[in-house]
């Protein structure tokens, strides 16, 4: 679903990201971990069509984003680390309009109610304005518009940074339900436990390469976190 | 245009929240309501004014009557001659005067015509000894509102409207959905357009019609003006919003291009008429009319004298041959004087012609024009008024050449039968040729800016 082959960005002399082989099936939550600076974002935004790539390519369900970015967003949704919307107006005005922006075909009020209460949101929330919201109920109005929109790529960038427990646990557990109906899950992450905890495949990153390739399953948190260090170590 | 609904109808329910708007909106109706007011008294008052100089030809009309009337057989009816008959061209404001004052301070309003007047017969209706502050400030109304203060609603009203959530993060959540950024743009554009440009033109044309600058096509032609010039500064502002990040950046870049284009602009057009084709000084030409006229008339008189004194021949003409001795004369004059009246009139008219060149580059300039030429208030409309005023000149004197000849005195009756001034418009009302090109050229301006919009477009995307 989500693939990156031979993937690089170069700001000048400056290598953001440097031949990114990826590919991330429906069902799976691929975890980027690396420190600042390592691609991730980077490799996020290549893949929305953000930026542009100076070589490979960004797939997504075999769509090239470089050639047709609008088709390869209509399978996406995009949760950056602090979901922004617009303070002024209500969850579900906010929701009804990027789901029009996503030309999403059933905009029912009732549709959109339903898509707000299975991302979580209390029902009291869904006419508040968004300006009173916390970081966790606008992280799930952003998973309303995934699901509104039948997204079947998510592209997380430090979703749970600055999320209490609770919230964190929620979220993840949103994001397994968006596993379980078969959606393609590439989230950037500093949270090593967390990547460990919910993510299928981990990617360790640092200056623009993907050095490593783990499955979850193989490693423990304990080893996870010493092939980190040990990764971040080099150079 | 199915992606463009959505946009608008969201972005008209932002701007519906904006509490600042009603504020903005409801200042600009007070400042339009003055500014028609103070063109409507204007328009009264420079109405007035050509009253009082028709009152005066009135007047002396009244005298003549009653003299005749007075007159006893065989009493010297020098004051019965034709050449003191009061002639009084009077250029009258339009309908939609208290739409602009425009030039028409600049020119002369009416004109003291005899048929032995010259040039200086527009003399006293010059309004040059103003009040200077107010000369250079320009008049406060409708015109100057629609030019200075309409942008700085408009920019207040979309100078963030793309900047704003680029600034608040929302843009990356906006641009990482299946939309295109033109649309985008061109929905918030079309919304502010919407929202602000109807409640504009709706509070200009009530304030006109409350003064009572009612001429539907005026109405309409200005309406047009103002639609296309704030068509213009929305476009300005969402060009700025291709480029800027930050809504600080995006309001210090909307007020420098507001600063550039209202006021600026006009002084830098000023300027560069000043050096190509600098002013000729009104005072300075004068006094050089003024001199050279009267070494020609001693020239004549001491020909005159040097002929000896007058011939009174038997029996004595009505009208006495020194008048034309008198008219020869002044034929003579205004010969040897066209040469210095051309040159004047050519510098003034090569000056006019590179300023109505520079407005087509100059949107506030061109929107000016067009205001100025609705309300008939227009440099051309004035200069029009002082060729016709001359026309009319000439036309008096082969009226009084007539007269000459046939030696008649004014009677009561003739008073009624004399040429009277009819000022003919010089164009086909508001919508004239060169107010449509003033409309033309914000149209240009208009597809100018889309064009860079549309080209630039990518730098929107930059987060």
């Amino acid at each position: 679903m989500l693939t990156a082959t031979g993937l690089s960005k170069q700001y000048g002399a400056h290598t953001a990201l440097n031949d990114l082989h990826l590919n991330v099936q429906p069902g799976e939550i691929y975890c980027l971990l690396g420190a600042n600076g390592a691609g991730k974002s980077t490799t996020i935004k290549l893949f929305l069509g953000l930026l542009r790539p100076t070589a490979g390519a960004a797939i997504v369900d075999g769509i090239d984003v470089a050639r047709d970015p609008r088709a390869a967003r209509g399978r996406m949704l995009y949760i950056p680390e602090m979901v922004a919307l617009y303070d002024e107006l209500t969850g579900m005005e906010n929701l009804a309009y990027f789901a029009s922006l996503s030309q999403v075909p059933d905009r029912s009020p009732a549709r959109l109610r339903q898509c707000l209460a299975d991302a979580g949101l209390q029902p009291a929330a869904f006419d508040q304005r968004v300006g009173d919201f916390s970081k966790g109920m606008r992280q799930k109005v952003g998973i309303a518009l995934a699901l509104a929109k039948d997204a079947r790529a998510l592209l997380l960038d430090e979703p749970t940074s600055g999320l209490d427990p609770k919230a964190s646990a929620e979220f993840h557990e949103l994001l397994n339900r968006q596993r379980d109906r078969g959606a393609a899950i590439l989230m950037a992450t500093h949270d090593l436990f967390r990547a460990r905890e919910v993510g299928t495949s981990i990617g360790l990153m640092r200056a623009g390469r993907l050095r490593r390739t783990l499955t979850a399953a193989s490693v423990t948190t304990q080893d996870l976190e010493a092939l980190y260090l040990e990764e971040m170590a080099g150079d | 245009m199915s992606m463009l609904l959505p946009i608008i109808g969201h972005e008209l329910r932002r701007l519906r929240r904006d509490r600042a708007l009603p504020w903005l909106m409801l200042l600009f109706m007070a400042f339009a309501a003055y500014g028609a007011w103070s063109g409507a008294e204007w328009a009264a008052a420079r109405m007035q004014a050509g009253q009082v100089v028709a009152n005066e030809a009135d007047t002396i009309v009244a005298l003549k009557r009653r003299q005749l009337a007075e007159a006893k057989p065989g009493a010297n009816m020098f004051f019965a001659t034709p050449q003191v008959t009061p002639f009084r061209p009077i250029l009258s404001p339009g309908v939609m005067a208290p739409l602009s004052i425009g030039q028409a301070e600049a020119y002369p309003y009416a004109a003291r015509t005899q048929p032995l007047s010259d040039i200086t017969m527009f003399d006293a209706f010059r309004a040059d000894l103003d009040n200077p502050a107010v000369r250079a400030a320009g008049r406060f109304d409708l015109a100057f509102v629609i030019i200075v203060m309409l942008p700085l609603l408009l920019l207040a009203g979309s100078f963030d409207l793309w900047s704003r959530e680029r600034e608040r993060s929302v843009a990356a959540l906006i641009l990482s959905q299946p939309v295109p950024i033109t649309s985008l743009l061109a929905g918030k554009a079309l919304a502010r357009a919407l929202a602000l440009l109807p409640p504009a033109i709706i509070v200009t044309l009530g304030a006109l019609l409350l003064v009572g600058a009612d001429d539907p096509g005026g109405l309409i032609a200005t309406a047009l003006t103002v639609g296309a010039y704030g068509l213009f500064w929305i476009l300005v502002a969402t060009l700025i919003n291709v480029f800027a990040k930050r809504s600080t950046d995006a309001a210090l870049a909307g007020g420098a291009v507001w600063l550039l284009i209202v006021v600026l602009g006009p002084a830098l057009a000023l300027a560069t008429a000043d050096i190509l084709s600098p002013a000729p000084s009104q005072v300075q030409f004068a006094n050089e009319y003024r001199a050279a006229s009267l070494a020609i008339r001693r020239d004549q008189r001491l020909a005159r004298e040097a002929n000896g004194p007058e011939v009174i021949r038997t029996p004595a003409s009505n009208i006495p041959d020194r008048i034309r001795v008198f008219m020869a004369e002044r034929a003579v004059e205004d010969a040897k004087l066209a040469p210095m009246v051309a040159t004047h009139d050519d510098a003034l008219a090569r000056r006019h012609a590179i300023l109505d060149r520079l407005r087509l580059f100059l949107p506030a300039v061109a929107t000016q024009d067009a205001l100025d030429r609705i309300a008939g208030s227009d440099a051309d409309r004035a200069l029009s008024f002082q060729q016709q005023a001359m026309g009319f000149k000439q036309e008096l004197e082969r009226w009084l050449a007539d007269r000459l000849d046939r030696d008649l005195l004014m009677t009561s009756q003739d008073y009624d039968l004399v040429p009277k001034f009819h000022f003919q418009e010089p164009a086909a009302g508001p919508f004239q040729a060169k107010m449509l090109i003033d409309l033309v050229v914000l149209f240009i301006a208009c597809l100018l800016l889309g064009a860079a919009i549309i080209l630039g477009r990518s730098a929107a995307t930059d987060l």
